[in-house]
């Protein structure tokens, strides 16, 4: 299918992005995405000064090695970002590097060379995902948009365009005047061409933090008109992904109604979660037996050679096949407590965590939620 | 070491699922063994019942912010916690971020449109849906953790933080299923 190629390409180029990113944004990257690995107390995620790498090597996991080679450091915020199209880096100094070992283990040793980057694709996503504050940004070319001015040398300026997009509402004041500087530009400039109904949008070099936005044709060149017109097209382009976000929403068309669904969608999680919270609280002293049970039982099958059996859930693409490496220094950096857990492996666990997917995923009725393997299936 | 080939998929989203579940669960079962060993000797009394109850909401709750950093909401749910945690450290009252029973179960439903309104007017339902949305919106602003901060009050932002927030409320969903499922 071709969403899964698509998914592969995605990965891949979303993994080099990420190596990119982890350049040009470490000044602005502060919190390790990973709590386990900043034990050290950036746990409330405000630390400014604790930076993947010098975490990574302080931790003294063994993975670093290969880690450092690889610079690249998904954050748990940007795969969301990219995953739901969402930007979760509104909060400027949350959002920080993270290191998947490995993850990182993967595209180090084993960059296929038969996935091809989907530049356009990833440029297409990663400007969907971004989404500054400040300035007048029309950082979601729609899918029908005609015009795909972001050709060349699209992922540095997209990347440099979401480190600068963190930057938060301090950009507020510069919002106005650059505005009109902008539209007030083009609408001059443009207003006698011939254009297509769509707004075109082209984006500068890096260095200027704005997107032009030319007036369409027949409508009302005010600067704040047109801000208004940006900010209403990223409003409905927000509830669109939440849309697709929210199963079954398919089909409405109105925005009173789909945040109607939304919000029951939201109070029926929120109620989950405290069903299974209370159910886990009176089944929690047998919890970690029966942990310690399974994945016990599970280290034997993991020697027997079925480790095909991870990661695969329904749709996924062929695994990719490395070998792993063991992190001797935990990879949850927070302090065990527990006597049981110590003696576990730490490889042992992830197996298990994977496992817990594919029961989590396969087994359960999803109440019509539609949690089925992934988070939205990609048909 | 016994050297084990491990297998993941490339997928960004099932990474993205299984790292969020490896770093819930790394936070949660170890504090959840925690609870569970003063509980270890049967204990019917129900104030004790409740305060475990109280604590694992917790610990889940939290096992969920520092699952997911790095969003206005994570942060705001965070910081609640632990405001909580510091204030009510002798209330045996089950309670959970969610602080707002009283009218969660009242949704804001508009029947009827709005009265003042009633000419001929194209822009009327445009007004009364406009209205029903900023209804919708700051229903939702109750909904998600930090909503009535201050960043939240844009509705870009607003949007932005719900579908992260609404993401990482399904893994929190599937990863608690799961570990259930296990016993």
């Amino acid at each position: 299918m071709t969403s899964e190629n698509d998914d592969m390409g995605l990965a891949m180029s979303s993994i080099s992005m990420f190596n990119k990113s982890s350049n040009t944004s470490d000044s602005f990257f502060s919190s390790c995405w990973d709590p386990i690995v900043s034990q050290s107390g950036s746990l409330g995620g405000s630390s400014m000064a604790s930076h993947y790498h010098l975490v990574m090597e302080n931790q003294g996991i063994s993975g670093t090695s290969h880690v450092s080679h690889y610079q690249s450091d998904p954050s748990f915020v940007e795969l969301v970002s990219k995953l739901t199209g969402f930007d979760g880096g509104n909060l400027s100094q949350m959002v920080g590097p993270f290191s998947l070992p490995q993850c990182n283990q993967v595209a180090n040793r084993r960059c296929p060379p038969n996935f091809t980057l989907d530049e356009h694709r990833i440029s297409k996503e990663a400007l969907v995902g971004t989404s500054p504050n400040g300035k007048i940004r029309k950082c979601a070319p729609e899918s029908g948009s005609p015009l795909r001015s972001c050709k060349n040398g699209d992922e540095e300026p997209v990347m440099d365009l979401s480190s600068e997009g963190c930057d938060g509402p301090r950009e507020q004041a510069r919002k106005k005047p650059e505005t009109e500087q902008n539209t007030g530009a083009n609408s001059r400039g443009k207003q006698a061409v011939k254009q297509d109904k769509d707004s075109s949008q082209s984006e500068e070099a890096p260095k200027e933090n704005y997107i032009h936005v030319r007036a369409r044709r027949g409508q009302a060149t005010n600067s704040h008109s047109l801000a208004e017109r940006v900010r209403r097209e990223k409003i409905s382009e927000r509830m669109r992904l939440l849309q697709e976000l929210v199963p079954g929403c398919n089909k409405i068309t109105g925005k009173a109604v789909m945040l109607d669904e939304i919000i029951n969608y939201v109070q029926s999680l929120q109620q989950q979660v405290e069903f299974l919270s209370m159910k886990l609280a009176t089944v929690n002293p047998e919890i970690n037996l029966d942990l310690d049970r399974i994945l016990s039982k599970d280290i034997l099958h993991q020697r027997s050679g079925s480790a095909a059996v991870l990661g695969l859930g329904p749709g996924s693409n062929s695994p990719y096949g490395f070998s792993p490496s063991t992190f001797p220094g935990t990879i949850s950096g927070i302090p065990n407590k527990n006597p049981q857990f110590p003696p576990l492996p730490q490889t042992v666990l992830e197996n298990e965590l994977l496992n817990l997917f594919q029961m989590g995923f396969s087994g359960s009725t999803m109440d019509g939620f539609g949690l089925n393997g992934q988070l939205k299936p990609e048909m | 070491m016994k050297e084990q080939r491990r297998v993941y998929p490339m997928e960004p989203r099932t990474i993205m699922q299984t790292s969020f579940a490896k770093t819930y669960l790394n936070y949660l079962l170890p504090e959840l063994a925690n609870i569970g060993k003063p509980a270890s000797s049967l204990s019917v009394d129900r104030y004790v019942d409740k305060e475990i109850e109280k604590t694992v909401r917790y610990e889940v709750d939290m096992a969920l912010a520092l699952s997911a950093q790095g969003f206005a909401w994570s942060h705001a749910l965070e910081h609640k916690l632990r405001l909580n945690v510091n204030n009510n450290n002798q209330v045996g009252k089950s309670q959970s971020y969610l602080s707002h029973d009283g009218y969660r179960n009242t949704m804001p439903v508009n029947h009827e449109p709005a009265t003042e309104k009633l000419e001929g007017n194209p822009k009327r339902s445009g007004t009364e849906a406009a209205a029903e949305e900023e209804e919708r919106l700051t229903y939702l602003r109750k909904l998600i953790p930090g909503g009535s901060g201050e960043m939240m009050l844009d509705d870009e932002i607003l949007l932005s933080e719900l579908g992260s927030y609404v993401s990482c409320l399904e893994l929190q969903v599937n990863v608690l299923r799961s570990v259930l499922q296990l016993n």
